[in-house]
C-alpha cells in the first residue's frame, strides 16, 4: 500500500467538507472490504491522497421506520441486516441478499452504502498495477474496453455502455424491487435518486463531494411475496453471476403487483417491467412464467462468450415465479 | 521385527507433534520470522509476455531514501544456470532446464523478474519499484502450445526450438490393434492452468551468520537448491545454507526455487538480513502453474470389452521457461495408457515453450492430466459397448506381474478390483433425481508413481542416535510441507526403538545440520527417508539388543523393545530397562547412532525420445467414486459425495494418510469444477482468490476414505506413497457422473455451468433424438 493521508469524520458535514478539499483525491472508508484491496493491488486510476474513515459517524448506523418509510443509514452492516427481524419478516429480499454476501467477517465489517458504492469487479479493471499493470480500459483513460474482445465471461449481456462491467452489488438489485432511494449528501444538502438511477456507465450519481448518506424504502404492498435468488459458482463467498429479486402481490390467483429486478448482468440493477406487467391480471402458470422470462431477458445483447448468462437469468426467473407461485397462499 | 499386526504406533491414528501448534498459531512459518536491521525486498517485475528490453534506468531508485540495494541481471555473478531441482545426479538429454534469476535483453511472460530491491520498509521498496526506469520494445509472442509448435511461430526462448521435448511410448503395433478393433473411441480433451493456491505464499529471510555462511530461511519443498544458490553467486557451495521451514503447502510450487536465490543476492549486495514475501498476486502471475495439456485419445476395444489399441497425442503448455516441464511431460507418457492392459499403443507427447506464466510440478504432476483423457475414455468405450464402467475397467485392469506399455514390469499388487468394489459398495444406489436437478454417479480409476524417476539416482540420508535417558532424536533433511513427513518419521523410530513418541525429538531440513534427504515431491519422502530412518533406527536397535543379549545372557532373536524396556519374547519374564543398555554401551564405546542411506533403485538412461523400461520404483493404484447434481437449466454441478479407496500399502499414520486422500479429493474437485488460472495472450486474468475460484469449507461434499493395505509398497512396513496419487482420478470421476446424470461429455476442464449449457443445448438442437445417448 502507498502512503496516503488518513482523516477521521464524526459527521457527514465533517466528511464533505474533506471531500470537497480534495477535490476527488479521497476515498471515503466506510467497512474498507472493498477499499483496502483496490489500494493494496493500487487498481484506482489515481492514488488517493487521503482516506476518510467514515465509520465514527454515529447517526448512519440505524434501520428506522419513519411514517412508513424505512430508512436505512449508509453504515448499517451487511449482517445487521442479515440478521434484522423488520428486514427478515418485511424486506425479505434485502436480508437475504445481505446474507449471500461474502463471509461472515465481511458481512461484520461491510456497510450498506459501502456495497451500493463498491467498484467493478471486471478482472481488466482489477488487474494488479504492481505486476505489468494497469490494463488500460474505459475506467483507466483507455479508448476501448479490452473485455469486450477479450475473456467476458462474467460481463455484461444489457446495457453496457462501452464498459461492460457489471454491477457487483446484491443490495443494488435487493433495492431495485423496493424502489429504493439512495440520499445523496453534499455541499449544498441532500438529493435523493433512485437506485436504478444511481448507476452510470462509468461510476456513481455522487459528485466528488458527495456520499451516500442512506437508503430509504417506500412501503411495501401488504402481503407481498419475495424472493431474492443469486448464482454463483460457489456457494458462499462469490459475486453473483446473475442474480433475481422478486416481489409479487396477489389478488385471488391473480398477480395484482409484480416486480421482477435482474442483477449482475448490466452496469446497473435492471428492472424487468416489460414482464412485469405481462404479469400482472395473470395467474401464474407455465406458460406465463416461460413467457415473463423471455420478454425479461429480450433486450439483452450478449457478448460472444457470456450468452449462457441469459438461460441462467431466464431460469433463475423461471424459479423465482413458480416459487412464489408455490408459497403465495401462505401468507393470506 | 514384529509380526504383521503387531505394531504399536505404526498404522494408529495418532495426532502429528506439530498439530496442537500449528492449530493455535504458534508455528514460524516463513513470513512470521524477522531479524533486527531486516531490510525487506521487492521484485519488478515485467509489463510484457514478449518483449525486448532496451534499457534499465536504476538511478532514481537508487537515490531514494531508505534504498539499500537495487539489481538487475548485470549484478548477478552468474545470471544464468542449469537447474537439477536438487537431485545430485546430471541426466543430461536435454532434461535440465535453464534457470535465469532475472531477465536481461528480453523477457519472456508477464511477471518475469527484471529487478530486486532491498529497502528499510516495504513502503519505500514499494516505491523504488516505481522509479526503475525500463524501456520494453514488445514483440510478437505465441500462447498456444499447437500454435508454437508451428516452426514460424515466434521463437520464446532466443536459440532454441519451442519444442521442448518430445517422447515416444511404443508398444506393439498400433495400426494393427485399431484394424482388429470392434470398436474405436476418439476425442480430443484439454485441461487449464490450475494454481497450487498454497496459503503461504512463496516468503523466506536471508542474512550473512557469523561464520560468512548466507543463511536462507525458507518455505520450500527442496532445501538442496542450496548449491544452485551457491552457484548464482559464485560462491563454493558450503557457503550458501538454507534452511526449511514448515510450509504452508506446497503442492509442487515450491519444488522450483522461489524467493532463495533473489535473497541470497540481496543480502549478500548489503551484508543485512533480507525479507521477501509474494504478495498472493505475485504468486499467481509469476510463480509455476500445473501445465495445461491438449490430449487427443483414440481407444479400440474388442466386443467383449478389451482394449486392444491406444494412440495418444499429449502436447503440455510449459510456459516461458522449461523448469520441469520435460520430467511432467515423462510422468504423463508413462501414465497415458492408465493401469490398463493394452497390447497395442502409440504415444506422442510434446511440451512447448509459449509466452505464458511458466510450469512446473503441481501435485500429480503429469499425472491428474491424463488420466482425465484416459478414464473419460473408458466410460465412453462402456456406453458404446452397452457396458458397466466398472465391468469394462475390471476386465482390463493390470494385476501384479504384469508390464506397462514402457515394458516396466508391474512387481507389487495392482489392488484396482478391489478399490473399485469398495468404492461401489460404500457408493451406495444412485439417489433419485429431482425435476431439473439430475444425480448422476461416475468412478474413475487411476495411477500415480511414487517416488522419483529411477535415472535421477534418487537417495535419501537419515541419523537416529539415542541418548542417555533413552530419548531419540532424529536429523533428515526432509522438508515438511504440511503432509506430516517429520512426524511420520517419529512414528516409524518409535516402533522399531520402543520409545514412545514424545520422547523422540526430530531435526529437518537444513543443509548445514541435516543429512541430506532428497525433495519433498514426487511422493518420496515416506518412501526414502521413511526406509532411510527405519535403517538408521534398526541400526541402532541392534547395537542395543546385541548389548543387552549379553548382559541378559539371552540369544538376541529373543528380545524386543518395548516401552523403554528390553523385553524377553521367550518367557522367562526377564527384562532391563532400556537406559541400563544404553549406559552399557556408551561404556564401551558403542554407536549409540546410525547414518542410514537409502538408494531408489538406480538406471542410466541412453536414449531420451522413446521412453522404455523401468522408469519409477513403483506405483500407487486408487480408484473415485462421486455422486453429483447437475442442474439441467443452469449447468452448475454440485458434487454430493465422494469416495476414495486407495491401496496404501500400509497407512503409518491413519489420520494423516486419511487426511492426505481428503485433501487430494478436493484438490481434485477444485480442478474438475472451478479453479482455472485464466490468461489471456498471456494476461493472467484471476490474479487473486476473487477470481481463481477455489472450493471453500462451504463447498465440500460427503467425504468418504477407504484404506486397503497390501503391504506390498515399497516404502517402510510396506507403504506406497498416497500425496500425489489422491488427486489423479477425481477429476474423470466427475465428468463421468455428468455425463450419467444429464447425457453429455464435456471434455474440458473445468466442468463450468457456461460449457454444460453449452452442450446440453447442443444436445437439444441435434435432429437427431438419439443423439443424446448415442
Amino acid at each position: 500500500m502507498k502512503l496516503f493521508e488518513h482523516h477521521q469524520v464524526r459527521s457527514v458535514t465533517q466528511a464533505i467538507r474533506l471531500l470537497e478539499r480534495y477535490g476527488g483525491r479521497a476515498k471515503l472508508n466506510a467497512g474498507g472490504t472493498d477499499l483496502l484491496g483496490l489500494l493494496k493491488a493500487d487498481v484506482l486510476p489515481e492514488y488517493p491522497e487521503a482516506v476518510i474513515d467514515i465509520k465514527p459517524i454515529r447517526n448512519l448506523k440505524k434501520i428506522k421506520l419513519e411514517k412508513g418509510l424505512l430508512k436505512i443509514g449508509a453504515l448499517v452492516k451487511l449482517a445487521d441486516l442479515a440478521e434484522s427481524s423488520l428486514m427478515r419478516s418485511q424486506y425479505p429480499i434485502l436480508a437475504e441478499a445481505a446474507l449471500r454476501i461474502g463471509s461472515p467477517q465481511l458481512r461484520n465489517v461491510a456497510t450498506i452504502g459501502g456495497n451500493l458504492c463498491q467498484d467493478v469487479r471486471c478482472w481488466y479493471y482489477r488487474y494488479p498495477c504492481h505486476i505489468g499493470g494497469p490494463i488500460l480500459c474505459l475506467r483507466k483513460g483507455g479508448n476501448t474496453c479490452p473485455a469486450v474482445r477479450g475473456d467476458h465471461r462474467y460481463h455484461a449481456i444489457m446495457g453496457g455502455k462501452g464498459c461492460m462491467a457489471v454491477c457487483p452489488s446484491d443490495l443494488a438489485t435487493a433495492l431495485s424491487v423496493y424502489d429504493a432511494q439512495v440520499v445523496i449528501s453534499g455541499p449544498d444538502g441532500e438529493r435523493n435518486v433512485l437506485i436504478m438511477d444511481f448507476y452510470y456507465p462509468l461510476g456513481y450519481a455522487l459528485q466528488k463531494n458527495e456520499m451516500v448518506k442512506e437508503v430509504f424504502l417506500p412501503p411495501i404492498p401488504q402481503s407481498s411475496k419475495q424472493k431474492f435468488i443469486k448464482f454463483t459458482l460457489r456457494k458462499p463467498i462469490d459475486f453473483a453471476l446473475v442474480s433475481v429479486a422478486c416481489l409479487l402481490g396477489f389478488k385471488g390467483d391473480e398477480v395484482a403487483d409484480a416486480r421482477i429486478a435482474l442483477g449482475a448482468i448490466s452496469p446497473s440493477p435492471i428492472r424487468a417491467y416489460g414482464a412485469e406487467k405481462r404479469l400482472i391480471g395473470s395467474p401464474i402458470n407455465e406458460t406465463i412464467v416461460h413467457e415473463v422470462a423471455e420478454i425479461a431477458l429480450r433486450d439483452t445483447k450478449p457478448l460472444s462468450g457470456n450468452g449462457y448468462k441469459v438461460n441462467i437469468a431466464k431460469t433463475l426467473i423461471k424459479r423465482v415465479l413458480a416459487d412464489l407461485r408455490f408459497n403465495q397462499k401462505v401468507d393470506r | 521385527m514384529n509380526g504383521k499386526d503387531d505394531f504399536k504406533i505404526i498404522g494408529k491414528p495418532i495426532p502429528r507433534h506439530d498439530a496442537w501448534e500449528k492449530a493455535f498459531g504458534l508455528t514460524t512459518y516463513a513470513a512470521d520470522f524477522s531479524l533486527p536491521d531486516m531490510l525487506h525486498g521487492k521484485v519488478l517485475r515485467s509489463k510484457y509476455p514478449s518483449a525486448k528490453i532496451l534499457s534499465i534506468d536504476t538511478t532514481k531508485a537508487k537515490r531514494l531514501k531508505g534504498v539499500q540495494a537495487v539489481l538487475t541481471a548485470k549484478d548477478v555473478p552468474r545470471n544464468e544456470s542449469v537447474t537439477r531441482f536438487g537431485q545430485t545426479h546430471t541426466v543430461g538429454g536435454g532434461f535440465e532446464g535453464l534457470y535465469r534469476v532475472l531477465a536481461d535483453n528480453k523477457v519472456h511472460f508477464l511477471g518475469e523478474a527484471v529487478a530486486l530491491v532491498a529497502a528499510d520498509t516495504e513502503e519505500i521498496a514499494l516505491k523504488a519499484l516505481d522509479l526503475i526506469k525500463v524501456e520494453y520494445e514488445p514483440i510478437p509472442g505465441v500462447f498456444d502450445p499447437i500454435e508454437a509448435m508451428n516452426p514460424n511461430a515466434p521463437q520464446v526462448q532466443e536459440g532454441r526450438s519451442n519444442i521442448i521435448t518430445h517422447y515416444e511410448v511404443v508398444r506393439g503395433d498400433v495400426e494393427k490393434g485399431f484394424s482388429e478393433a470392434d470398436v474405436v473411441v476418439e476425442n480430443t480433451y484439454r485441461v487449464q492452468f490450475v494454481d497450487h493456491a498454497y496459503m503461504e505464499p512463496e516468503s523466506g529471510v536471508a542474512w550473512i551468520d557469523e561464520n560468512g555462511v548466507i543463511t536462507i530461511r525458507v518455505s520450500t519443498q527442496v532445501i538442496e537448491h542450496f548449491r544452485g544458490i551457491a552457484d548464482v553467486l559464485n560462491l563454493p557451495h558450503n557457503r550458501v545454507r538454507v534452511i526449511g521451514t514448515y510450509v504452508g503447502g506446497g503442492f509442487g510450487g515450491k519444488e522450483d526455487i522461489t524467493v532463495e536465490a533473489f535473497l541470497a543476492l540481496l543480502t549478500y549486495k548489503t551484508g543485512r538480513p533480507v525479507k521477501l514475501t509474494y504478495t498472493r498476486e505475485e504468486s499467481i502471475l509469476s510463480h509455476s502453474k500445473r501445465h495445461p495439456y491438449v490430449m487427443e485419445y483414440k481407444t479400440g476395444a474388442k466386443k467383449d470389452g478389451r482394449l486392444i489399441a491406444l494412440k495418444a497425442r499429449l502436447v503440455s503448455d510449459a510456459g516461458a521457461y522449461v523448469y520441469l516441464s520435460p520430467w511432467v511431460l515423462l510422468y504423463s507418457m508413462v501414465d497415458a495408457p492408465g493401469p490398463y492392459r493394452i497390447p497395442h499403443v502409440r504415444v506422442d507427447g510434446y511440451t512447448v515453450l509459449t509466452n505464458n506464466t511458466f510450469t512446473s510440478a503441481n501435485r500429480g504432476f503429469g499425472a491428474p492430466q491424463v488420466c482425465f483423457a484416459y478414464e473419460s475414455q473408458m466410460d465412453e468405450l462402456a456406453r458404446r459397448l452397452q457396458m458397466d464402467p466398472a465391468e469394462i475397467r475390471k476386465i482390463n485392469y493390470l494385476e501384479k506381474g504384469e508390464a506397462l506399455a514402457t515394458g516396466q514390469v508391474l512387481n507389487h499388487l495392482v489392488a484396482l478390483k478391489e478399490t473399485t468394489d469398495q468404492v461401489l459398495q460404500v457408493l451406495g444406489e444412485k439417489p433419485l433425481s429431482k425435476g431439473k436437478i439430475r444425480i448422476g454417479r461416475g468412478i474413475a480409476s487411476g495411477m500415480t508413481s511414487y517416488g522419483r524417476m529411477i535415472f535421477l539416482h534418487d537417495t535419501s540420508r537419515s541419523h537416529v542416535s539415542i541418548e542417555m535417558d533413552g530419548s531419540v532424536t532424529i536429523r533428515t533433511g526432509v522438508q515438511d510441507i504440511g503432509g506430516g513427513q517429520a512426524s511420520s518419521l517419529c512414528q516409524i523410530a518409535s516402533e522399531v526403538l520402543g520409545v514412545p513418541l514424545d520422547h523422540i525429538k526430530i531435526y529437518i531440513a537444513d543443509t548445514a545440520l541435516t543429512p541430506f534427504a532428497g525433495t519433498t515431491t514426487a511422493t518420496r519422502q515416506l518412501y526414502m527417508s521413511g526406509n532411510a530412518t527405519l535403517i538408521a533406527a534398526q541400526e541402532v536397535r541392534k547395537t542395543l539388543i546385541q548389548k543387552a543379549a549379553r548382559m541378559m545372557d539371552l540369544d538376541p532373536e529373543r528380545l524386543n523393545l518395548v516401552d523403554r524396556e528390553v523385553v524377553d519374547q521367550g518367557g522367562s519374564g526377564k527384562n532391563l530397562p532400556l537406559t541400563e543398555v544404553i549406559k552399557a554401551c556408551a561404556s564401551d564405546g558403542l554407536p549409540l547412532y546410525h547414518v542410514a542411506l537409502f538408494k531408489a533403485p538406480f538406471r542410466t538412461l541412453t536414449q531420451f525420445e522413446r521412453i522404455e523400461g523401468d522408469v519409477f520404483p513403483d506405483f500407487t493404484f486408487g480408484t473415485h467414486g462421486v455422486v453429483v447434481a447437475v442442474d439441467e437449466e443452469t449447468g452448475k454441478v454440485q458434487v454430493l459425495k465422494i469416495v476414495s479407496c486407495f491401496d496404501v500399502g500400509r497407512a503409518i499414520n491413519r489420520l494423516s494418510v486419511e487426511g492426505q486422500i481428503e485433501g487430494g479429493a478436493i484438490y481434485g474437485m477444485g480442478y474438475a469444477l472451478t479453479e482455472e488460472v485464466i490468461l489471456k495472450e498471456g494476461i493472467t486474468l484471476t490474479p487473486s482468490f476473487s477470481e481463481y475460484l477455489l472450493p471453500t469449507s462451504m463447498d465440500l461434499p460427503e467425504l468418504e476414505t477407504l484404506l486397503i493395505e497390501s503391504g506390498d509398497g515399497v516404502g517402510p512396513f510396506g507403504s506406497k506413497g498416497v500425496g500425489e496419487p489422491s488427486v489423479c482420478s477425481v477429476a474423470p470421476a466427475i465428468a463421468n457422473a455428468i455425463y450419467d446424470a444429464v447425457g453429455i461429455r464435456i471434455n474440458e476442464l473445468p466442468l463450468t455451468p457456461e460449457r454444460i449449457l453449452k452442450a446440453l443445448r447442443k444436445e437439444e438442437n441435434d435432429e437427431n433424438p438419439l443423439s443424446r445417448h448415442r
